[in-house]
């Protein structure tokens, strides 16, 4: 593999979406601003959702523009007439778009963690249920790439991003109504319990299995272009 | 070092629709080979295969010596790619694209690159979306020859580009030329480009080679031929005479072995040739193709 390609690749994809990244991080800012400067239930319900609205939105106008639109406007041909493999091509394209991702992500989970822990009015409790939720937010947009990647199609990528979206509104439910994680969101201590572990774990299993895949089936192809 | 830019031995690609067979094609360094078919021929296919963006289902692919799809990416380190379903960043400037270039390839040349800009009268701030058609094409050729590659592969390189635009590129590849180190496959199903520029002519059609060879001796040997017969009776049978026209004692026919047996057994078949034409590369193509099709029938 042309790990130096890769790393062109890389820059590339970063530099064509330094703004979308800027605007995504720039809105889940606004969103933890609201949570912690103007008190009460609604502010935290408005400021949640841009939280969460960064972290999608950033996934998959990463996922689209770079992967999607990069096929469907025919640059993928002039990618691949550079020295670089379907593998090395793959491995960019997932380097790219997890770090990307992973910026706001980190900075959307750290900055919501310290608000939690450092905010008068907001329990700990609710930690552990925050991390599992955007970790979920993190094992979808992994699955929502390997399926663009994988696919090569712009329909099956729009259903995978559909039926994700809607799985998430499932996930916070069926989360929040566990009594395992749902009795503790209130408390005033984090109760890192074996479910709230196990989900994390089985989310982080999600994403390295979902990426293994993604490699095992892209060595497969025989015809790329 | 091999002597040959490139081979393709007994290469086989099977899709649901299409068939490449047991393609044979190779070429010598520094020569410039006009791949013609038409469209559906499997032009790209071979071209791609030749990247390593499709892998052959049999057969060996080696490109500057290297196999395909195993090294390709040392093969694609020296090989310049541009085709016409390659497209540049719409929304990134020319300059962008040349510095990206320049980054991953150290042979870039970057006055020459600069001389290109000029030559092919393109501004390096503009954005490609806002380049026409020709402009674009230019764009994507000037990317890949300011990389100074050892062998160019351009699939349809002249394909809807207005008559200015196809003489600046065709020009461009003839100046190419000038070092013979230089190796190009140029696909198109124009013959009149091919015919400038090739020093070798394959024809495919329906993902079957037809023919290969050099394009002098394919000029030399193809000729429209009319003769007069000294009677009209009987059906002319002479071995050599493709796409026969007229039934009575007035007869064209073509032919692609051309020479003086031919001539002798026209005369054996009492016939006498009346005049002997050359043929254009694309009278040449249309016959071979309908030649093709009509064996492939039978």
């Amino acid at each position: 593999m042309n790990h130096e390609m890769i790393i062109h690749l890389v820059r590339k994809d970063w530099t064509f979406q330094r703004w979308t990244l800027a605007f995504y991080l720039a809105l889940g800012a606004l969103g933890l601003a609201i949570i912690q400067l103007a008190a009460g239930e609604s502010a935290f319900f408005v400021g949640s959702i841009l939280l969460i609205a960064a972290v999608m939105g950033v996934g998959i106008h990463l996922i689209m523009a770079t992967v999607v639109l990069e096929r469907k406007e025919k640059n993928l041909a002039f990618v691949m007439s550079l020295p670089v493999s379907v593998m090395g091509y793959t491995s960019a394209k997932i380097l790219a778009n997890l770090s990307a991702f992973l910026l706001p992500w980190l900075a959307l989970l750290g900055s919501a963690l310290w608000l939690i822990r450092s905010s008068q009015g907001m329990p700990d409790g609710l930690e552990p249920f925050t991390v599992i939720v955007l970790g979920e937010l993190a094992a979808a947009y992994v699955i929502m790439l390997a399926v663009a990647i994988v696919s090569e199609s712009e329909s099956w990528t729009v259903l995978a991003v559909v039926v994700l979206n809607l799985g998430f509104s499932l996930f916070l439910y069926w989360v929040s109504h566990l009594p395992e994680i749902g009795d503790h969101i209130e408390g005033p201590v984090a109760e890192w319990n074996r479910t709230a572990v196990g989900l994390l774990l089985a989310e982080a299993a999600v994403i390295v299995l979902v990426l293994v895949a993604t490699f095992a089936l892209q060595a497969r192809k025989k015809d790329f272009l | 070092m091999t002597d040959l830019a490139f081979s393709l031995r007994g290469v086989t690609k099977h899709y649901p629709h299409f068939d490449l067979r047991d393609l044979e094609l190779d070429l010598i360094r520094g020569q410039v080979l006009g791949f013609i078919g038409p469209n559906g021929a499997g032009k790209s296919t071979t071209l791609r295969i030749m990247m390593g963006l499709v892998h052959h289902d049999e057969g060996r692919v080696e490109v500057l010596g290297h196999p395909i799809p195993a090294e390709q990416i040392q093969a694609k380190k020296r090989v310049g790619f541009a085709g016409e379903d390659l497209r540049l960043y719409s929304h990134a400037t020319l300059a962008w694209h040349m510095a990206f270039v320049r980054r991953i390839f150290p042979s870039w040349d970057d006055a020459y690159a600069r001389e290109l800009v000029k030559r092919f009268d393109l501004r390096a701030d503009q954005k490609v979306k806002g380049l026409s058609h020709g402009q674009r094409v230019k764009a994507a050729l000037l990317l890949v020859l300011a990389r100074r590659p050892e062998l160019l592969l351009l699939d349809e390189p002249t394909t809807g580009l207005d008559p200015v635009a196809r003489r600046e590129v065709l020009g461009e590849l003839t100046a190419v030329l000038a070092d013979e180190e230089r190796t190009i496959l140029f696909s198109s199903h124009n013959t009149r480009d091919v015919e400038q520029l090739s020093d070798r002519i394959a024809f495919l059609d329906r993902g079957r080679l037809i023919e290969f060879d050099d394009k002098e001796s394919f000029l030399d040997r193809w000729r429209r031929i009319r003769l007069q017969r000294s009677s009209g009776d009987e059906p002319l049978d002479v071995p050599g005479l493709l796409d026969v026209e007229g039934g009575g004692r007035l007869v064209t026919a073509i032919t692609d072995r051309w020479g003086g047996s031919l001539r002798r057994d026209l005369t054996r078949a009492g016939t006498t040739v009346q005049t002997v034409e050359p043929l254009t590369l694309e009278e040449i193509f249309v016959a071979r193709l309908a030649t093709h099709r009509e064996e492939a029938v039978a």
